[in-house]
């Protein structure tokens, strides 16, 4: 495999983003992490990874903040980002749609190689 | 002192006139007396025979009579008058006063602002919770347009102009709920009342006005949706960390999992799953209450969504060589909300496929009217006990049968079911037999009302 792929999973929570890392590891695609919003803001902005995988309430900074922070930004802006988050209120889904969101995830809903496989649809 | 309380008691100046013509009269006739032998019997009784005395005597006694009689006439009439106002005394009189008095206190000092309104919306007369729930004085609420006051919500105000309509032409408002900036700036809610006089009536503050101060009760509802909110992210973290462990454990290929353990493994996956599932269903429950669940309309293909079900429970089927059979009309688009279908009619397969012995047949028709859909989902299963039928919709019901077929279940299914179908505009119905089956019959407007 030539030149490994990058995902930054920006989580607060230390135990998912830990479980993720392994599996994208296994997977081949190397792995950023961030434990908020503004830390993962500027991971992004340095490290230009290919895919953002992106928590929403998060504390410095949540998920929608950071995604208008990289509109502004001209790599920014053509990044795929892959929300996932647990607020699945229908207020949060309306919020990410108008935000020009192409993927939403619900953590509970997907099993990990269902996460996998979304990233991989990405990197293509 | 003598003077006042006589005429007190005569009460009328005319019984007083009426008496002094009496006396007037009385002596005319006796010093007259001698003539009117004369002019009656035609005796000549006396000396009296000059014809000027005889005419001013006959004037004066003539109109004596004529004033008394008048004078009687109208004291009778006065009297008569007095009889038939009979029922208003000095008692009654002081009980209306009271009671005015008694309204006036209750206006006054209810907990429930009163307010009268022009037809503009002006304030009349606000009562002391008036003017606490408005935050100011009887003055400056009295120069304040009510209107005003309202906030628009999202509309941009189109519930305050149809508001204003209503009033001007003396339609009644019935606990309608506002939300109002008060004189002194803060955010406050209330249900607004407002009962009017007859449109054409002269009175021009003739728009009584009740509002119940609701504002705690609001409140506490936010606080509620916030909590579910935080809730519903707080308890779904742990579940998701879970979940995600195990489904490493159970995929990695860099660990040795043995065949005993990756059982049990499953065992807790599944175990978490319906925790999770119950935590969704919990949360759907209390938003439907509180009323903060709002559908969100979209065309929709019926026999594509019911295909998408079929697909979603297709191992269920197949674990219990279930016989589908699925008609449903060409002209199959619904104006609806897409979650709230396809829960419900989820809800509905997964039931027929659960209560239901292996090999049993399923049965799902779409037909289509103009305006109305009907959905029936028809299974050939246990069916439900007819002592248990009138509770199958209340929340947490779970048949007697059914718990034996299968001790997994929320008995929320049923009940968040006909709440989705009721949001949607429509009604649900079932007939069921014992040992024979059950069928559920959805009835839906083919555009949701608000659509």
């Amino acid at each position: 495999m030539s030149d490994p792929h990058t995902v930054l999973i920006v989580d607060d929570e230390e135990s998912l983003v830990k479980v993720l890392e392994r599996k994208f590891k296994e997977e081949g695609i190397e792995v950023l992490t961030a434990s908020n919003g503004r830390e993962g803001l500027d991971t992004a902005l340095s490290e230009h990874p290919d895919v953002i995988l992106l928590d929403i309430m998060m504390p410095e900074m949540d998920g929608f903040d950071v995604m208008r922070h990289l509109q502004e930004d001209d790599w920014g802006k053509n990044v795929p980002i892959i929300l996932l988050t647990n607020s699945s209120s229908i207020e949060t889904v309306a919020r990410a749609v108008t935000t020009g969101m192409s993927e939403f995830l619900v953590k509970t809903d997907m099993r990990l190689d269902d996460v996998v496989s979304r990233v991989k649809e990405r990197l293509d | 002192m003598m003077v006042s309380e006589w005429l007190a008691k005569w009460k009328s100046v005319e019984w007083i006139i009426l008496a002094v013509w009496f006396v007037v009269s009385l002596a005319l006739m006796v010093f007259a007396a001698p003539l009117s032998n004369l002019i009656i019997f035609g005796v000549d009784t006396g000396t009296y025979s000059a014809a000027l005395l005889y005419r001013v005597q006959s004037i004066i006694l003539a109109s004596g009579v004529l004033i008394a009689a008048s004078t009687t006439g109208i004291a009778f009439l006065r009297y008569w008058r007095q009889q038939s106002n009979k029922g208003v005394t000095k008692e009654m009189v002081t009980d209306l006063m009271l009671s005015r008095e008694q309204f006036r206190q209750l206006y006054e000092n209810s907990p429930v602002p009163y307010f009268l309104m022009d037809d503009t919306g002006v304030i009349r007369n606000p009562n002391r919770a008036t003017l606490r729930f408005l935050g100011g004085t009887a003055e400056q609420c009295s120069a304040t347009n009510f209107f005003s006051l309202l906030r628009e919500g999202d509309d941009g105000g189109s519930e305050t102009s149809l508001m204003r309509t209503k009033v001007e032409r003396g339609f009644p408002i019935t606990k309608q709920e506002v939300n109002i900036t008060t004189l002194t700036g803060t955010d406050r809610w209330g249900l607004v009342s407002i009962y009017s006089l007859d449109k054409d009536s002269q009175i021009p503050y003739k728009h009584l006005v009740t509002l119940i101060d609701v504002t705690q009760e609001k409140e506490s509802d936010m606080v509620k949706t916030d909590f579910l909110l935080l809730a519903s992210h707080q308890l779904r973290t742990p579940l998701t960390t879970i979940k995600w462990y195990i489904d490493y454990l159970l995929t990695t290929k860099t660990l040795q999992v043995t065949d005993d353990m990756r059982e049990y493994l499953e065992q807790i996956y599944v175990g978490n799953e319906r925790m999770i599932e119950l935590i969704t269903t919990l949360l759907t429950v209390s938003r439907i209450e509180m009323g903060t669940l709002a559908p969100e309309y979209k065309r929709l293909h019926v026999k594509k969504l019911i295909e998408d079900i079929l697909t979603e429970l297709a191992p269920e089927i197949l674990k219990k060589s279930i016989n589908i059979e699925k008609t449903i009309n060409k002209d199959d688009t619904l104006t609806t909300d897409r979650t709230m279908l396809r829960i419900a009619i989820h809800n509905l397969c997964t039931n027929a496929i659960k209560y239901s012995p292996v090999g049993a047949t399923v049965s799902i028709d779409g037909v289509f009217t103009p305006s109305r859909a009907t959905i029936t989902v028809r299974d050939t299963g246990y069916g439900i006990p007819p002592a248990e039928q009138t509770k199958i919709f209340t929340k947490m019901f779970r048949a007697s049968n059914a718990r034996q077929v299968s001790a997994n279940g929320t008995g929320l299914g049923l009940y968040l079911t006909k709440a989705f179908i009721e949001k949607l505009g429509g009604t649900m119905e079932f007939t069921s037999i014992l040992d024979e089956g059950t069928t559920f019959t959805i009835d839906l407007p083919r555009v949701a009302p608000g659509a």
